[in-house]
């Protein structure tokens, strides 16, 4: 993001006190922004917080080299078109990488196979043979599986690089740890190191709920792949995002004065200790927005008073440089007696993506409600949520709320019979989607 | 009368023919089992004798076919087969008798002249039961002789030639007339074996065969019985 | 006869195969229980190597966190990471670090903070270790190093209360080390470090994050066809290696269990069931097992032969049974042509002396080959067990007369005059071919021994139940010596080959036979002079018969 954008960005707010050095060559831009600048005087009321990171555009001159780990079921239920689909696309992959990148392969059934070793891509036709040479057995032994894949990445683990493990599965984990939780927590020691897991589902037989973690919590993308067909096309996609990396270990801490209260973070996890909150994010990538949304409790202020609602500090390593580069951005806002002022300077784009992350809330406690069986509580929650997000389209002149708005109708629509299993993974995906600003 | 042997071996058909006609029967010779059974339907013989092991159909068989029809005609096993099971199931199918190979000639003539006996018994009884020659009663059904209590043997053609002598008495009766009453009118057997015969019956029948008194001779001519020869 | 052979055959086979096995069986046994614990001995070995590797992935790991834990005496800083700002930065950056806190000398928490404000995780951290630091949960403390261990012979890990201070006072005899206790889903994992300042700083472990550090470096091992089976303590499958499918409810051959603070976890060894067999079979009966099967083939093969030889034995002599009997039979025909033709050229022969006497010899002889074919057959078919009599009524003079008649010119040729006395005229019973059989042997016995008396008599008597026939002769007799065995087959009195007198030696042995299955019965008289005097008895007729 350019200096004159971010310039803009202050001057439509109007609000931005004390701006960071913003300069021109820094890996990401940094933009904090409430959702209702204006508050009425005389009241605690709450607004919404929007930290959000750009990366900047890539350069067609270089890439970052990348240190990826492939961890691919094969196990029984892989037989077939599924296990092919997937050769193919981790053959894809090869092709697209290059000799400084480094990538290892790591098969998992009821046992592990690291296939190839963390390696430098130098004999790519060698490693494209045992690739090829998979052929599906087993259980699924998924945990052990990940342990590998990150064990692979942590031998060449370089800030220099996008760290990556790439999951895919088509089954429950059923050897080893298997919970969502254990699972997630090997996905956050993961992410701590800055070594990020996309999961990629594949077919309606893998638990969303478990992969879905491991991504949340590592800061990796999410996939649900309905048929080995589209794997290609993922993989593409998500090869796209690694490589357009441009900056990592990104840590975004928001300090609050006395007097503002941190309620709640929206869409991703953090964590929020007194007045300060600590966000973690593993990367940004090239020309994508990624942004955190923080609710918070304003003290009751007097009509024509301005105070500082938030100081954002953000730090983050450059690439390819891996230098570190510092930003830091203020939010503040101001008091008036009339509500219609209030209306008026109401952020829109802050605000969808406020009612945007509640939506996404309210969704996955809809499927919450379902998983313990109760249907038409989960139902109603929906469609409420989709009638939420229709006014709030309207308030707000936000087509894409409608966009979630349908679809939260059709998952009402959805929650029982044979679709349910499939209705089930399209909706984590699409809240982790949303939650993470994921760009496929 | 007249008697079926059926024989596969030559040497013995021809050697029964020949101690039957001895005896004064009518044999019908035949070879097989098969040529058996026709001959009995064609000649219908008052007695039958049956070699077993036989080509064609065996003896058994051809008892078993011709006791379908006759309940009564004698039949007579003959057979080198010693087996008492042969014995038993012979019996049983309807033999009157069973000779053992090698048998002799008057044990086999015997063993005839016994089922013939009984033949006769059972037969309308036509000729006179008895007649007598000086010292000596024959008795034709029982093809014996007695004179006082010794019994003489007699064969069917002794009794016809006895008969003959008796029913001409005084006659000089020439070849001619004896062979017609014992061998029959189609056959013609040498001098020598009438004379064989003669011979023979005087053995059985005269009290002193070197001076016959029943049967005497007519030098030239032939034989006579004179009954007050005394 | 062959069933009894064949009996005793299967028992020559049998017993000494059976004891060869259970001999062989039981010395397998030894061998493969000797092979068996070799085995379980080199597979502990293998989970010990196994053991130690993961030993020293958890020693590695523990330098980590030491070092984590350890101030930075050189770095900038230099302070060690006790503020609660270095704390929180510790947890963000260590994945195995689930959250951290720091006692002071006297046990008390300084992280994180009793008062002031804690983050979520920060707080379930107070709620799930609330009882350590009131001294209320049971720990488990490392048990005094003893490295390699059987499973069998280790101790139960000894537990005891610990608060704060006491890991204070830990501190003071250890530098760093180990505390676990159970909350809520399973095993949790603090590791401390003595501080210099006299408190300590610990961390808790992230359990899951352990194991995956541990087994991501341990991917495969060269467990070649078998598999090695990380369990938990409730029994589940934490990780595998090695490909073999273990079926539910195998157990393991030998098992290992993993050194402080991961002892809740254990290493199973199932062995493939192929290579199982293969291992045992370092020695493997093979040998054993080829050596024990030649013998027992070589039985077989030695009880089949005999077998096989015996029947053959026992088939040859029915075939020659069958063979004699067959001839016999063939010889039969021509000679009755003989006798037949024989008796024809007699008749034919009128008063011609000469001729007729030489006639009467070729009748007799004949006569006496019929005898001779007769005993042969009835010897063969006694020996077949197919010989039967058909017991009619039956006059016993008649016999006698027809086989004096038979044997008229062959005893006036050897000067022997009978002496008959007929006294049965009444029928009795048998089989008249079998009498005349007997009847015949016995003359033709004098005939043949008794000739130097010059005289055969027989005699003839009977009353209701019985029918007797006395003959005998005023010969030599049959000597004392030989009385108990004349009736015996191919027993002869004399085998001298001077003596001229020849026959066959079953003569009287068949004329017992046939008198006894006629239900009568066939003696040597004795105290009767000089000579040989035999009786035959045969029963009186039935009443029915009568």
């Amino acid at each position: 993001m350019t200096k004159k954008h971010l310039l803009l960005t202050l001057a439509l707010t109007g609000l931005l006190l004390d701006a960071g050095p913003a300069r021109a060559d820094s890996a990401a831009s940094l933009s904090v922004s409430t959702g209702k600048p204006l508050l009425l005087s005389n009241r605690a009321q709450r607004t919404f917080l929007k930290v959000g990171l750009v990366g900047r555009s890539p350069e067609a001159s270089s890439r970052v080299p990348v240190n990826l780990a492939l961890v691919l079921d094969r196990s029984s239920s892989m037989a077939g078109d599924k296990i092919a689909k997937a050769k193919e696309a981790a053959l894809m992959v090869l092709d697209r990488l290059g000799k400084d990148d480094i990538v290892s392969v790591v098969t998992y059934d009821s046992q592990v196979e690291v296939l190839v070793p963390a390696t430098r891509l130098r004999d790519k036709e060698q490693l494209a043979a045992r690739i090829r040479a998979i052929t599906p057995r087993g259980s699924t032994a998924l945990f052990a599986g990940v342990s590998a894949g990150i064990e692979e990445v942590r031998k060449f683990l370089d800030n220099q690089r996008v760290n990556r493990v790439i999951l895919l599965s088509d089954g429950q984990a059923n050897v080893g740890p298997s919970s969502p939780n254990e699972l997630g927590t090997l996905g956050a020691a993961a992410g701590k190191e800055g070594i990020s897991i996309t999961t990629i589902g594949l077919g309606l037989g893998y638990n969303e709920d478990l992969m879905a973690q491991i991504a949340r919590r590592s800061d990796g993308n999410h996939a649900f792949v309905e048929s080995a067909e589209e794997l290609a096309q993922i993989f593409k996609l998500e090869l796209g995002d690694v490589l357009s990396v441009v900056a990592q270990e990104v840590s975004v801490r928001i300090a609050l004065p006395a007097g503002f209260r941190p309620v709640q973070l929206l869409n991703r996890p953090g964590e929020i200790t007194g007045q300060d909150v600590f966000i973690a994010l593993n990367q940004l990538y090239a020309g994508q927005e990624k942004y955190a949304l923080l609710e918070v409790e304003a003290p009751a202020g007097r009509a024509g008073e301005a105070l500082t609602l938030a100081d954002v500090h953000v730090s983050y390593s450059a690439l390819p440089s891996g230098k570190t580069e510092r930003l830091h951005e203020a939010a503040a806002v101001r008091f008036t007696d009339s509500a219609a002022e209030v209306a008026r300077a109401e952020d829109r784009e802050v605000m969808v993506a406020a009612v945007e992350a509640l939506a996404v809330k309210a969704n996955r406690e809809a499927v919450a409600l379902r998983d313990q069986g109760k249907v038409e509580a989960a139902k109603q929650k929906l469609q409420d949520n989709a009638a939420y997000l229709r006014s709030s389209a309207e308030r707000y002149r936000a087509p894409r709320l409608n966009t979630y708005s349908t679809q939260n109708m059709q998952d009402a629509q959805n929650l029982e019979g044979e679709g349910w299993n499939k209705r089930r993974k399209s909706m984590r995906k699409t809240q982790y989607e949303l939650d993470t600003q994921q760009s496929y | 009368m007249k008697v079926l042997v059926a024989e596969d071996d030559p040497h013995m058909r021809r050697g029964i023919e020949e101690i039957l006609e001895g005896e004064g029967y009518q044999v019908v010779a035949v070879a097989d089992g098969e040529a058996a059974v026709e001959a009995y339907r064609s000649h219908a013989p008052d007695f039958v004798c049956l070699d077993i092991m036989m080509p064609k159909l065996n003896g058994y068989d051809v008892c078993r076919v011709i006791r379908r029809s006759s309940a009564t005609v004698p039949i007579m096993f003959l057979s080198a087969k010693s087996e008492e099971v042969d014995k038993v199931l012979g019996l049983e199918l309807g033999a009157d008798d069973y000779v053992m190979k090698p048998f002799g000639v008057k044990e086999f003539a015997a063993r005839v002249r016994a089922i013939c006996r009984r033949a006769l018994r059972t037969a309308p009884a036509h000729e006179v039961s008895q007649f007598i020659l000086h010292d000596l009663t024959v008795l034709p059904a029982e093809l014996r002789a007695r004179r006082g209590d010794q019994l003489v043997e007699l064969s069917l053609r002794e009794v016809r030639l006895l008969r003959c002598f008796f029913e001409h008495p005084g006659q000089a009766l020439d070849r001619d007339r004896l062979f017609a009453a014992g061998w029959g009118h189609k056959a013609y057997p040498n001098s020598r074996t009438l004379d064989q015969h003669i011979s023979k019956l005087r053995k059985k029948v005269e009290l002193d065969p070197t001076s016959p008194r029943i049967i005497q001779t007519v030098h030239g001519l032939g034989y006579r019985y004179e009954p007050t020869g005394l | 006869m062959q069933r009894r052979l064949l009996l005793v055959l299967a028992l020559l086979v049998t017993v000494p195969t059976l004891t060869v096995v259970t001999l062989g069986w039981r010395m397998l046994e030894n061998q493969r229980r000797v092979a068996r614990m070799e085995l379980e001995t080199l597979l502990d070995e293998r989970l010990a190597d196994l053991e130690q590797t993961i030993a020293a992935e958890l020693t590695r790991l523990e330098q980590d966190l030491a070092t984590e834990l350890e101030p930075e005496r050189d770095g900038l800083l230099g302070t060690p990471p006790t503020s609660a700002e270095a704390l929180r930065q510790l947890r963000r950056e260590s994945g195995l670090v689930g959250m951290a806190f720091v006692l002071d000398p006297q046990g008390n928490l300084t992280y994180p903070p009793a008062a002031g404000p804690r983050s979520e995780d920060e707080d379930a951290f107070m709620v799930r270790t609330r009882d350590i630091w009131a001294g209320r949960a049971v720990l488990y403390e490392p048990p005094t190093p003893e490295p390699n261990v059987e499973l069998k012979k280790r101790v139960s890990r000894s537990s005891a209360r610990i608060a704060g201070d006491d890991m204070v006072s830990l501190a003071v005899r250890r530098p760093q080390g180990w505390i676990a206790w159970y909350w809520q889903d399973g095993l949790h994992l603090l590791f401390w470090r003595r501080l210099e300042s006299g408190g300590v700083i610990g961390v808790e472990v992230e359990r899951v994050v352990l194991l995956a550090r541990i087994l991501g470096r341990l991917p495969s091992l060269p467990v070649g066809e078998d598999r090695i089976v990380l369990v938990d303590s409730r029994g589940d499958a934490v990780h595998q290696w090695g490909p073999y499918e273990v079926p539910a409810g195998e157990a393991a051959v030998t098992e290992r269990r993993l050194p402080y603070p991961l002892d809740g976890y254990r290493l199973a060894y199932h062995l493939a069931p192929a290579r199982g067999a293969a291992l045992l079979g370092a020695s493997t009966p093979l040998g054993t097992l080829a050596g024990l099967g030649a013998l027992v083939l070589a039985l077989l093969g030695l009880g089949v032969y005999a077998y096989r030889e015996s029947s053959r034995q026992v088939r040859e002599a029915a075939q020659r049974v069958t063979f004699v009997t067959q001839v016999s039979h063939e010889l039969k025909t021509p000679l009755a042509n003989i006798r037949l033709y024989a008796e024809l050229l007699d008749a034919d022969l009128e008063d011609e002396g000469g001729p007729r006497e030489r006639v009467g010899v070729i009748v007799s002889e004949s006569q006496r080959l019929a005898r001779l074919i007769d005993n042969v057959l009835v010897y063969a078919k006694v020996r077949r067990g197919t010989h039967r009599v058909t017991p009619v009524p039956m006059r016993m003079d008649d016999a006698v007369g027809r086989v004096l008649t038979q044997f008229g010119p062959a005893l006036a040729a050897k000067g022997i005059e009978p002496e008959v006395t007929l006294g049965a005229p009444a029928p009795c019973r048998a089989d008249p071919d079998a009498v005349e059989q007997i009847l015949a042997n016995l003359v033709n016995n004098v005939e043949k021994y008794g000739a130097s008396g010059g005289v055969l008599i027989v005699r003839t008597e009977q009353d209701a139940a019985v029918t007797r026939v006395v003959v005998g002769d005023r010969g030599p007799g049959v000597p004392a010596a030989a009385r108990a065995r004349i009736f015996e087959p191919f027993y002869r009195v004399s085998h001298k080959l001077s003596d001229a007198v020849t026959g066959t030696g079953i003569g009287l042995a068949i004329a017992r036979t046939l008198a006894e299955e006629c239900g009568g019965r066939l003696a040597l008289l004795e105290d009767r002079g000089p000579g040989a005097w035999f009786a035959l008895e045969v029963p009186g007729v039935r009443e029915e018969e009568a």
